[in-house]
């Protein structure tokens, strides 16, 4: 019923796609971070223009599925603009992550930034400073602090959403656990193998969140 | 007489409708003290608040040193400006939370008056230390008690050698032990001549400290003069009921 010869081959085959995984968590990961910490600046700090189409940003990723995001930006965005054509599926399905993620990212760190004293940004402009020296200097630090978990919790979400690349014929872990099940019509090994190699990773960057909060909570 | 630091013309406030400040005129001149006393909810915070722009007035003028400013129509240059002329206590001390004590002080240093670090850091030293907290430069406010918090606070807006500082309740979150330090602070900066307006509940503190002190009720400026002529001379009825909740 259950082979397991097959289920630990499976390990080794998987570890060498695992980088792929990773790079579109990872490269996701900074694009969203960049991409949200502009979106609730542009809100905290009431930015015209700029604001409105933050505004329009979450909403259209926040209020549509993934996969027609991905799809949109792998198969139909490059019909509009051609130079897209020349990105690789890969490049492409992070931006689509990313964006997605970015969305969700910047509701988590305005939240944060409300949950800071207005009392802080009003110490900073009563001594003269800038509300852009106040919101990077004192409020955005105390603010992160707040949203680590949360945007830790977002960072688990890129992971798992990094398997719908392979619905886009990238090969990364579920792609291999699909393509190794299907050679031998050997689902349950291979299905069980990628839950657990993703589990792995995402209860390692658990492990990494706690750190960082302590880290972070050592200081103030 | 010394020369006009602080003028308030006809200045007007409301919140929702909600009439808070109906015309108030005030000079305030240099080196000298002047606490706003009152009832509770009569516009003496939302007074001090808008002569820095903290909150936007929606009418009349205000001038400090050099820079003067006709609500409403202000943007964010004159902001700036303006602020930069004045410092503010806050009630609940306002401290930066992710900076130590004596990067509290810093900070204004280096990011409005552009100091270089080393220098920043030396000022900054000299001012803790005129707090008496040259032992706390590297506590952040959590772990300073209310009172030594309000001293960085007062240490704060003294770096910037603002022309007027503005001085919200300093006292008013304070344990009434930890009172006295802060109180003694005010006191050393108004001995130097520091242009000072504040607000306060402490008519002793007021009477002790103040060169000229303002009645606030209702949003409207009812009486003032020196501390001798309100607490002992006082005039209006209002001021008589105001000040007999005061007196044992």
């Amino acid at each position: 019923m259950f082979d397991a010869s097959f289920f630990w081959g499976l390990f080794p085959i998987m570890f060498r796609y695992i980088d792929t995984t990773l790079g579109i968590s990872l490269a996701s990961l900074l694009l969203a971070l960049l991409i949200a910490f502009i979106i609730a600046g542009a809100y905290y700090l009431e930015v015209p223009v700029l604001k409105e189409i933050c505004g329009a940003w979450v909403s259209i990723f926040r209020g549509t599925p993934l996969l027609a995001q991905l799809f949109w930006i792998c198969y139909g965005l490059p019909q509009l603009i051609v130079p897209m054509q020349k990105l690789s599926t890969m490049t492409l399905i992070i931006w689509g992550v990313a964006f997605n993620a970015s969305s969700y990212m910047s509701e988590t760190l305005r939240g944060a930034l409300s949950s800071v004293n207005k009392g802080q940004m009003e110490g900073c402009l009563a001594c003269g400073m800038t509300r852009f020296q106040g919101f990077f200097r004192i409020v955005l630090p105390q603010a992160v602090r707040v949203a680590v978990p949360g945007l830790s919790n977002n960072f688990v979400d890129i992971i798992k959403q990094s398997s719908l690349a392979f619905t886009l014929g990238v090969t990364e872990i579920m792609a291999v656990a699909k393509m190794e099940g299907s050679t031998d019509l050997k689902f349950l090994e291979s299905f069980t193998a990628v839950m657990i190699v993703y589990w792995l990773i995402v209860t390692f960057f658990n492990y990494v969140q706690k750190l960082l909060e302590k880290w972070l909570s050592r200081m103030y | 007489m010394e020369e006009v630091m602080l003028k308030i013309t006809n200045l007007h406030k409301e919140f929702n409708g909600n009439k808070v400040l109906c015309g108030i005129d005030l000079e305030v001149h240099q080196g000298e003290v002047v606490a706003v006393i009152g009832p509770s909810g009569t516009g003496k915070s939302t007074l001090l608040r808008c002569v820095n722009l903290l909150e936007m007035p929606d009418k009349g003028e205000i001038s400090i040193g050099g820079v003067s400013v006709t609500a409403p129509k202000i943007d964010r240059r004159q902001q700036y400006a303006l602020r930069s002329m004045t410092s503010m206590v806050f009630q609940q001390y306002n401290l930066f939370n992710n900076k130590t004590a004596l990067q509290n002080i810093m900070e204004p240093l280096m990011q409005v008056k552009k100091m270089p670090k080393k220098q920043a850091q030396e000022s900054a030293r000299r001012i803790l230390k005129s707090v008496g907290l040259s032992d706390k430069e590297n506590v952040y406010p959590s772990k300073l008690s209310g009172g030594q918090q309000q001293r960085v606070g007062i240490g704060r807006a003294m770096a910037t050698h603002p022309q007027v500082m503005l001085l919200d309740e300093p006292t008013s979150s304070l344990d009434p032990e930890l009172v006295g330090e802060v109180l003694d602070v005010v006191r050393k900066l108004a001995s130097r001549h520091m242009t000072m307006l504040l607000t306060t509940h402490e008519m002793d503190f007021a009477k002790g400290v103040a060169d000229r002190v303002i009645f606030l009720s209702d949003g409207r400026v009812l009486e003032q003069g020196t501390p001798e002529q309100i607490f002992d001379h006082p005039r209006s009825p209002r001021l008589k009921t105001f000040l007999s909740h005061y007196r044992h």
